[in-house]
């Protein structure tokens, strides 16, 4: 599910980045969508192509890899991976790639997954079972932050 | 991060966690299906797209549905209404059955699934829908806690009367002391990982072993290491075999 366009950032690197760091811009949004569910996966990344270039992960080995191979402008990540929750990588991603607008997903509304938005760990938080139409108002809404962040609005 | 994996019950009623869990779990596949479903009325999907869209909502409401069967069945459990209609049953083949119909929810992993047999004659008088919900569950335990491209041994054998159904994963594992809780209702391994799913599988599978007269119980080297899980029941004697059958 690989999209078109190019990645600008240093993807080997992990010093001296900072909020205006360029990723991508090809007209559509570069979005990592990072979920153990492959079924889940493969569905979202064909509903949300129309307006992402989607690159999936199914773990987080793959996610990394997908991460240091270009960082992504936003992160769809699952709670729950297999047995462990995200939050290491989305620390990881936060150190990393900052300018990355990290998205939430989960069944549950779990406190701890309120906590992770008071602390910034997550830009968002979307509810499963998702709305395709309300998930792609929310990229692009992060997204749109990116944007003004660069500008300097 | 840790969630407790024990589901707090008390009395007739869920906890809120059970609850939340329950609905966690049930809207899962839903997320699953609806996607797919979406794309197949979108018609922008193509012959090989449409046919896995297809397959995988049907294989997802099979998951879904056995959900649904064994919240139902915790219900009949606690109100002691769970009942058996006894027949002839060839547990090796009845094992057999089962294994192919769970390869499409394997491959889903990109799990293969090994059956083996000694070929002895495995008949008794048994319930033998429950008796396939029973090996369905170890199997859906062995596949949910597997990593992917990994292999699941499946054996029946005969031994002194009776007959041995074995399921071996190179799953997660299960600590040595927790290994008395796994049939628990609503206990989910407490492998010192934080746990999905709703503990309810086992519970059932070991249940319905007991109103056969057998037993079921689960081995493992510790964590990351596998576990076997194990079903013994009761062969019918010759005398049993020659009688006639029920109708």
């Amino acid at each position: 599910m690989e999209g078109g366009g190019h990645a600008r950032g240093n993807a080997s690197g992990t010093t001296a980045l900072s909020l205006r760091e360029p990723i991508m811009c090809d007209g559509r949004t570069d979005l990592l969508l990072l979920d153990d569910d492959r079924d889940l996966t493969d569905a979202a990344a064909l509903l949300l192509e129309s307006t992402c270039s989607v690159r999936v992960a199914n773990d987080v080995s793959e996610a990394r890899r997908e991460l240091q191979r270009r960082r992504p402008e936003c992160l769809l990540c699952d709670y729950w991976l297999g047995q462990v929750t995200s939050i290491a990588f989305l620390r990881f991603v936060g150190m990393y790639s900052p300018c990355t607008r990290r998205v939430l997903m989960s069944g549950c509304p779990f406190d701890e997954i309120r906590s992770l938005l008071d602390e910034r760990l997550v830009h968002s938080f979307l509810a499963k079972p998702l709305d395709y139409e309300t998930t792609l108002r929310c990229i692009q809404c992060q997204c749109q932050h990116i944007n003004d962040v660069e500008v300097g609005r | 991060m840790k969630r407790d994996t024990g589901l707090a019950v008390s009395g007739d009623d869920l906890s809120e966690e059970a609850l939340a869990t329950v609905a966690h779990e049930l809207r899962t596949p839903v997320q699953t299906i609806a996607g797919w479903a979406e794309l197949l009325q979108r018609g922008t999907l193509d012959a090989r797209q449409s046919a896995r869209a297809l397959e995988t909502i049907v294989r997802t409401t099979a998951l879904q549905s056995m959900l649904i069967d064994d919240l139902l069945d915790r219900t009949r459990i606690r109100r002691g209404e769970l009942a058996l209609k006894r027949e002839w049953v060839d547990m090796a083949s009845l094992v057999a059955r089962v294994c192919e119909a769970m390869l499409p929810i394997a491959r889903a992993k990109d799990i293969e699934i090994d059956v083996g047999s000694d070929g002895a004659v495995c008949d008794l008088l048994g319930d033998a829908a429950r008796l396939e919900q029973v090996m369905r569950n170890l199997l859906a335990n062995a596949v949910k806690f597997s990593p992917r491209s990994s292999r699941i041994e499946v054996l029946v054998t005969k031994l002194l009367g009776k007959v041995r159904a074995t399921v071996k994963d190179s799953g997660i594992g299960i600590r040595r002391e927790l290994l008395p809780n796994v049939f628990e209702l609503f206990r989910r391994g407490d492998s010192g990982h934080p746990q999905r799913g709703l503990g309810l599988g086992l519970a059932i599978a070991r249940r319905i072993v007991e109103l056969h007269g057998g037993r079921i119980y689960a081995a493992s080297d510790g964590e990351g290491k596998g576990s076997t899980l194990s079903v013994i029941l009761p062969l019918s004697s010759v005398e049993e075999r020659a009688a006639p059958r029920p109708s």
